[in-house]
């Protein structure tokens, strides 16, 4: 009797787990790059798909160091399904080194429309004649913010940001407080905010008619006699107020309740779309904003470069027809909470019509005209690394601008050399 | 039998250390772009790093410098709390484990902290400097300071040092110190005559394991100061990092890493050669 039972109930345990294998939705993974509250809010939306998907689940998982687990998910050949790619500034790499599905495919097949993106920013993910990725999030940066209770304080209009390189410096001398050799207020700086990374710096050069890179990406030549003009402006206004005063003025950056830009301490910076929510938004609501493009020589050059993210499907992916319904319904109108609640403004303008009473996703909308996509190198990150190297040191007077500049040069161009050789085999 | 009972770990061993040790000297001979299968290209990966990387040299430079302040102020810094903490006082066992706590501390917390302590303005460090009439320099924002600044946050974690020291310590007889003051040694005689011999396995012992672990240096310069300003912290494991995971350079970034292990070899081969210094008790 004992038997017959103990029989009967595996059976069933059996019959249960192969009925639950026929009849469970397939599930693929879904990597995102966020942790904590930013997570949820990309989770609420996966939750969204899953309720009216009928064919499959999406497993949403936490990735905060997204760029060397994705590498070597990928290069160990158990990559999730599909991905947010952060860096579409470093496309170019991944594509190069064989580890992203091409799209193309896909939209050629469906006739799927693509023009409802920010066109720039599906630009940034088209190579080789293929699409590599869908926009997710569109920011811009680097923007160019101001206080304007600080600008109503010593006499400047609220509403009006300097439009010229000159106008920087005098708006910047007059909001600049320096008591004892100390600095107190600082107008402007070009070493914090998004501006300060290495590749929003080349928006300085840019800006001055510049060519920082070739149209293929594959030659460096921004050593030009303009370029070293531009490098020694930019390290004269890092040193304006005296080089160790701002250090020790700087030391005392944070982000969130110590960022100097919220507290009032730096007047004017240059950032991203999403810093104009996530930081004036979350932690100073009162905060007046004054926003615009980043001056220019003349005023008249108006430049900005896109940095979202997008999604895209990582060679390998076990799944790549069902990310790909996941990326255009995701990519798609309706990706409207990232914007409303985290700034993370889409790169659907349809989305950010949606959401244009968020500022970030006005920001967008206003300037996205204004990109300028800069040709991608197969080096990108040792690029931007020298580019941060060679700035660095011409304000501690290790080298002049010309020096470093061409010293940037051929240590990038052996490197995209050494890529592109070991790539021709 | 006793192959049996330890194949758990034998397997891990394996399968986990001996495994990429051995993978990642064959990548050094490669070039390995993460992504793509690696290439055989021989020395190539050395010869460049010798040759032709000046930032090779500057990480290496960094290290060496850092590595010989830390092991000086480290030892003494170990030695000395070890020697007063070895009193039979009421209460010392809280001191010992108050001097040990901070070396639980992980480096992020630690980094967040020592932040604000080298801050140039108002951190703890120039306030203190400043009440002995001492202008403290910008730390970690000045190329001349940046690596002194590692240097002194180091010593918070002098706690392991610290208690091998006090092991060493209780094994030296009380005799030889009660017949020492027979003879009417001062302090400072019985540590130069007593303690310091008697504790020179201990010194040997500290001074080859924090040589290892100071050549590595890295996670506080990989947060707080990426390697700035001007490079003056790029340290030869953060530098190594930002090969292998920055700019697709695997096979270079194991080349820097066997490298490494060739000098850090070295060097505690000569430590153990000149060692004839450290008296071992019979």
């Amino acid at each position: 009797m004992k038997r017959a039972v103990f029989l009967g109930i595996s059976v069933l345990l059996m019959c249960s787990i192969l009925v639950s294998f026929v009849f469970a939705k397939e599930t693929i993974t879904f990597w995102v790059p966020a942790t904590g509250e930013v997570y949820k809010v990309y989770k609420e939306a996966v939750d969204m798909f899953n309720a009216k998907s009928k064919n499959f689940q999406v497993e949403a998982v936490s990735i905060p160091d997204m760029e060397r687990k994705l590498l070597v998910a990928v290069a160990g050949g158990a990559p999730p399904d599909v991905a947010v790619h952060w860096n579409p500034m470093a496309l170019r790499e991944w594509i190069d080194r064989d580890s992203i599905l091409p799209l193309t495919p896909f939209i050629k097949e469906e006739k799927f429309d693509t023009s409802k993106y920010v066109p720039a920013c599906l630009e940034q993910a088209t190579f080789y004649g293929q699409i590599w990725g869908l926009p997710l999030t569109s920011s811009l940066k680097p923007m160019f913010y101001w206080n304007k209770d600080l600008f109503k304080e010593v006499g400047l209009n609220p509403n009006l940001g300097p439009k010229t390189w000159k106008d920087l410096l005098t708006y910047s001398d007059k909001l600049t407080i320096k008591k004892d050799g100390k600095i107190e207020r600082l107008g402007f700086t070009p070493l914090w905010g998004h501006i300060a990374n290495g590749a929003e710096t080349l928006v300085w050069f840019v800006q001055s008619g510049v060519k920082p890179v070739s149209d293929d990406g594959n030659k460096i030549t921004i050593n030009t006699e303009k370029a070293v003009d531009v490098l020694q402006f930019i390290a004269d206004l890092a040193n304006r107020y005296g080089r160790e005063a701002y250090q020790a003025f700087s030391s005392q950056f944070g982000s969130g309740l110590n960022d100097p830009f919220l507290t009032g301490r730096l007047a004017m910076a240059g950032g991203s779309t999403p810093m104009a929510v996530r930081g004036v938004l979350y932690y100073k609501p009162d905060f007046k904003l004054g926003y615009s493009l980043m001056p220019s020589p003349t005023g008249k050059e108006l430049v900005v470069f896109t940095q979202g993210s997008s999604m895209i499907i990582p060679k390998g992916s076990k799944h790549p027809k069902e990310a790909w319904e996941f990326i255009k319904w995701y990519s798609g109108p309706q990706q409207t909470h990232l914007s409303a609640k985290i700034g993370y403004n889409s790169g659907n303008i349809l989305a950010l019509r949606k959401t244009a009473d968020v500022i970030s996703s006005k920001l967008v909308l206003n300037y996205y005209k204004y990109v300028v996509n800069i040709p991608q190198t197969p080096a990108q990150g040792v690029f931007f690394d020298e580019i941060v190297r060679a700035r660095n040191a011409v304000i501690y007077g290790q080298m002049t601008a010309k020096q470093a500049l061409d010293s940037l040069v051929q240590k990038v161009q052996s490197e995209i050399d050494k890529i592109l050789a070991s790539q021709k085999k | 039998m006793g192959l049996f009972f330890i194949s758990p770990w034998l397997i891990g061993f394996l399968l986990f250390t001996l495994g990429p040790i051995i993978f990642s000297f064959y990548l050094s001979f490669t070039d390995y772009q993460v992504i793509a299968a690696p290439k055989w290209i021989g020395i190539e990966n050395y010869r460049e790093l010798i040759k032709s990387d000046p930032l090779f040299w500057k990480s290496l430079y960094n290290t060496l410098y850092y590595v010989a302040f830390r092991i000086p102020t480290g030892i003494l810094t170990a030695l000395s709390l070890a020697i007063l903490l070895n009193r039979k006082l009421k209460g010392v066992t809280i001191f010992r484990s108050l001097f040990y706590f901070p070396s639980l501390i992980s480096g992020v917390v630690l980094s967040v902290i020592w932040l604000w302590i080298l801050a140039p303005e108002f951190g703890l460090l120039n306030m203190v400097l400043s009440f002995f009439k001492l202008k403290g320099p910008l730390w970690l924002t000045d190329p001349a300071w940046a690596k002194l600044a590692f240097v002194i946050m180091a010593l918070w974690s002098v706690g392991p040092q610290m208690i091998i020291f006090l092991a060493g310590l209780q094994d030296i007889p009380e005799q030889l110190y009660e017949s020492a003051h027979i003879d009417g040694t001062n302090w400072w005689q019985d540590i130069r005559y007593i303690t310091l011999p008697l504790l020179t396995p201990s010194i040997f012992y500290n001074i080859v394991v924090l040589v290892i672990g100071a050549f590595q240096v890295f996670t506080q310069a990989f947060i707080m100061t990426n390697g700035g300003p001007v490079d003056s912290t790029l340290f030869y494991v953060l530098y190594l990092y930002n090969n292998g995971f920055r700019y697709f350079k695997m096979g270079y970034a194991s080349s820097m890493a066997w490298i490494l292990f060739i000098i850090i070899f070295c060097l505690t081969l000569i430590q153990f050669r000149f060692s004839s210094w450290v008296h071992y008790e019979r």
